[in-house]
């Protein structure tokens, strides 16, 4: 009774040690969330599911085709919301404003396009793009593809009509007038009804899990990952605060003191741990708390694995911080040592997402060597319960191995330590 | 010369302090390592192994129809497709050993043959990664969709055919079998040789497909900028220290004038950021290369780019500056300014790619310095632009410097 009332007074000296240091405050809280609602809302935006319209992307258009397939192409890239067209009559013109990169994209459609596609002769549209953004880029091409398969089915079928149309036979004593008016006829009612039939594929493709339930894919999916990275990346970052507190009272003689004073050594540490733990239960609490709320990031379906996850994670980084600590020989050096160690942890263990899925499932090496970081327990623990609705006893592996790591990390401080 | 030997002073001091060393030396090389990407390279080391999403598929038709389906699969890229019997795969999903299973339907071949809508079904575990399944439907559905259309081309051609075949025997122009006959070569030409192409292409290069630049060209510029900046802390923590042991009133009391003494606090600042910039860019250009992964070229105009990097360092030590004029205390100092850094780093395009800030914050972004330098280096180093195409983005890192320089001098407190 005695030692937990040490233990909660120890911790709340700690807190209000804690609740000072602003600076140290807003980098734990404040930067993440800045990250993740930074990022969060651009990855919203890009997929399309934001209040406002999709990203908006100047476009150079030069249509030096006089004809009708060069229209074709221009038309239906006018009437898309993302793209705001402006036309140019001069390709060095439009290439120009890509090489500033004030515009996208530009697109040349050659002079000789309509006649190419007339006499059935491949010929190609230019997409020339800033190579400073690669994300558009892939967004234009992407847009071209579909206008162009338009326009490519349009030139196949009018071909085919007019092949037939030639052969020794057919039409063969018919003017020219009839011949252009069969032709025009035939090709009107074949694209109509492709155009039918394309509402209608013959083959559909459905996508479902073992129950039959559709699967639901998305941006929320991936949200499910990035902020869970973001916290966790943060979360690390008390390790140099915890370490450098403990070893600033050590220089600055308070230890010594409370030492003397009759309260066990456990105590002490305990106290301090507690106070840590408590910083990142509310750093993970207030972080995805913001990207469930705003981003509607999904929390799964089993919240009694989701706190236990938080506070083996709180232990893990307080335990990290106290063997930080016992390694360094200054607390500046244990402030270096843990920003260094947060950075590069979370760089292995797969907290800046650039895959879809945690580092942890990719195949080769790096997924190998993020298994060693905590970063990357937690990190798929988080990703299991959130994404994919995973149950306590599923994540229990990964709440072991971080509870594991914890008791290591603090089995060496406590070995290492030097109160004196 | 007073400011020079306040200057020698300071960078001796900078230099035994390690850990700042570390901060502003080590991380960045971090940073890049760990967060371009490229350790992704390292992964990847395996070239002959096919690294597609496994795909197994039962297939109950097993006629041609469902033949051509499945190698168009395999054959587009990014899906390897395995086959497996119904029973046998249905058990395997169950234990959790295949993610996923494509199932074709019987009769599949006659049913596309006589244009009877049918359905493809995938599949997948519980546990499948959810991108993963939506890459492999994607595939599965671009197959299928081509296939369709092929397949409905050839009906209607067919239907028309037969509503002709009423028709009096002049009217009738063509045949049944000539017409898909036709279509049937068309459908193999455009699979090989398509009719109209896209030709994607970078400024400047003539015609020549041009691979996009490599991640890290974006990656280096912005970390370098960030930790420019992040020198000017250095700066305001250096005179902080002086004023609290009192050797900054020591300075004021030499011979020396309040200018040459700033100075002198500026000078570490930016001979500090121009190192940083060549550790920096000597490690993205030599140092990946050595560790085997993606390197950076300087582009085409590598004195513009050290030009805006002397700009760059010359604006950190202004921020300095004026970071020591206005922060009272210690903490304000060493948090709050690292918030601001990190802050402005963020909005001036340091993590995330200008034009995607731009596109979403508008305007904003061009209140921090970053911004003008991160677009200096994107236009020299992404771009391939010359020195007069940065005239612009130099000029106003210049007036920023200008700005925090007379602000900073205007509050600075010497007493």
């Amino acid at each position: 009774m005695n030692a937990i009332s040490h233990i909660l007074s120890i911790a709340w000296k700690e807190i209000q040690l804690i609740a000072k240091d602003r600076g140290s405050l807003a980098v734990l809280f404040l930067l993440p969330l800045l990250f993740g609602s930074l990022y969060g809302s651009i990855n919203l935006q890009m997929a399309g599911n934001g209040d406002d319209p999709t990203i908006l992307l100047n476009i150079c258009l030069v249509n030096e085709d006089a004809g009708i397939f060069g229209e074709e192409v221009a038309k239906p890239l006018r009437g898309i919301d993302e793209l705001e067209i402006e036309t140019f009559d001069a390709v060095a013109e439009a290439e120009q404003r890509v090489a500033k990169g004030e515009a996208a994209a530009a697109i040349v459609i050659p002079a000789d396009f309509t006649q190419e596609i007339n006499a059935y002769t491949p010929t190609s549209i230019e997409v020339m793009v800033d190579p400073a953004q690669p994300e558009s880029a892939s967004i234009v091409t992407g847009i071209m593809n579909q206008v162009v398969a338009e326009v490519t089915i349009w030139g196949e079928v009018q071909y085919g009509i007019r092949t037939i149309l030639d052969e020794p036979g057919v039409l063969a004593e018919a003017s020219a007038e009839v011949r252009r008016a069969v032709e025009a006829q035939n090709l009107g009612v074949i694209m109509t009804r492709l155009s039918e039939m394309r509402r209608n594929p013959a083959i559909v493709v459905t996508s479902e899990d073992l129950e039959g339930a559709q699967i639901e894919g998305g941006i929320t999916l991936f949200f499910a990952l990035m902020f869970p990275g973001f916290t966790v990346m943060f979360a690390f970052f008390t390790v140099g605060m915890s370490g450098a507190s403990l070893l600033n009272e050590r220089e600055a003689g308070t230890l010594r003191r409370l030492l003397a004073a009759p309260i066990p050594r456990g105590a002490i540490i305990a106290g301090k741990m507690l106070a840590y733990v408590m910083l990142v239960c509310l750093q993970v609490v207030v972080l995805l708390g913001v990207a469930s709320v705003f981003f509607d990031m999904p929390l799964g379906k089993s919240p009694v694995a989701l706190v236990l996850l938080t506070i083996v994670l709180a232990l893990v980084a307080t335990a990290m911080g106290m063997l930080v600590a016992a390694l360094s020989k200054t607390a500046k050096q244990a402030d270096n040592a843990g920003m260094v160690l947060g950075f590069v942890l979370a760089g292995i263990g797969g907290c800046i997402a650039m895959s879809p899925t945690p580092i942890t499932r990719t195949e080769g090496f790096m997924s190998v060597l993020s298994k060693l970081t905590p970063h990357a327990h937690a990190l798929e623990g988080y990703y299991s319960l959130m994404a994919e609705n995973a149950t306590f006893a599923q994540v229990l592996p990964e709440i072991g191995i971080l509870l594991a790591m914890g008791v290591v990390f603090f089995l060496i401080a406590v070995w290492r330590f030097r109160f004196e | 010369m007073n400011a020079l030997n306040i200057a020698l002073k300071d960078l001796q001091i900078f230099f035994k302090d390690r850990g700042a060393v570390v901060q502003l030396f080590l991380l960045p090389l971090l940073f890049i390592v760990v967060f371009s990407g490229a350790l992704a390279a390292i992964g990847g080391s395996g070239e002959e192994e096919d690294v597609r999403i496994p795909l197994p598929v039962v297939d109950l038709d097993a006629g041609v129809a469902a033949q051509t389906l499945l190698d168009g699969i395999d054959a587009a890229g990014g899906v390897r497709v395995e086959s497996y019997a119904q029973e046998e795969a249905q058990a395997l999903l169950e234990e959790s050993k295949l993610a996923r299973v494509l199932t074709v339907p019987a009769d599949f071949t006659a049913d596309i043959a006589s244009n009877r809508p049918v359905t493809l079904r995938l599949v997948n575990h519980p546990d499948a990664g959810a991108e993963k399944t939506e890459a492999v439907r994607l595939v599965v559905e671009g197959v299928a969709q081509d296939m369709s259309l092929e397949s409905q081309i050839l009906a209607s051609l067919q239907q028309m055919g037969e509503m002709q075949a009423n028709a009096p025997q002049q009217f009738q122009v063509f045949t049944v079998e000539r017409t898909m006959a036709q279509a049937r070569s068309q459908f193999e030409r455009s699979r090989t040789q398509p009719l109209v192409e896209l030709v994607q292409t970078v400024p400047g290069q003539e015609g020549e497909r041009e691979e996009m630049p490599e991640a890290i060209q974006l990656a280096v510029p912005g970390f370098t900028v960030l930790f420019v900046f992040l020198t000017a802390q250095t700066t305001a923590r250096s005179v902080y220290d002086e004023k609290k042991i009192g050797s900054f009133r020591r300075l004021l009391a030499a011979p020396m004038s309040k200018a040459s003494l700033l100075a002198g606090k500026m000078i570490p600042n930016f001979i500090t950021g121009l190192i940083q910039t060549a550790v920096i860019f000597a490690f993205g250009i030599i140092g990946m290369r050595l560790l085997g992964l993606a390197s950076m070229t300087l582009g085409d105009a590598p004195l513009a780019v050290a030009l805006v990097a002397v700009l760059v360092a010359l604006c950190s030590s202004g921020f300095g500056i004026l970071i020591a004029a206005i922060a009272r205390t210690e903490n304000q100092i060493s948090g709050l300014s690292s918030l601001l850094l990190w802050v402005m780093a963020i909005l001036g395009g340091c993590f995330i790619p200008l034009f995607i800030l731009e596109n979403f914050l508008g305007p904003l972004p061009k209140i921090v310095p970053h911004y003008w330098a991160n677009r200096a280096f994107n236009d020299l180093l992404v771009r391939g632009l010359g020195l007069a195409d940065v005239a612009a983005e130099m000029a106003v890192l210049l007036a920023f410097t200008a700005i925090f320089f007379v602000i900073g001098l205007w509050r600075f407190d010497f007493d």
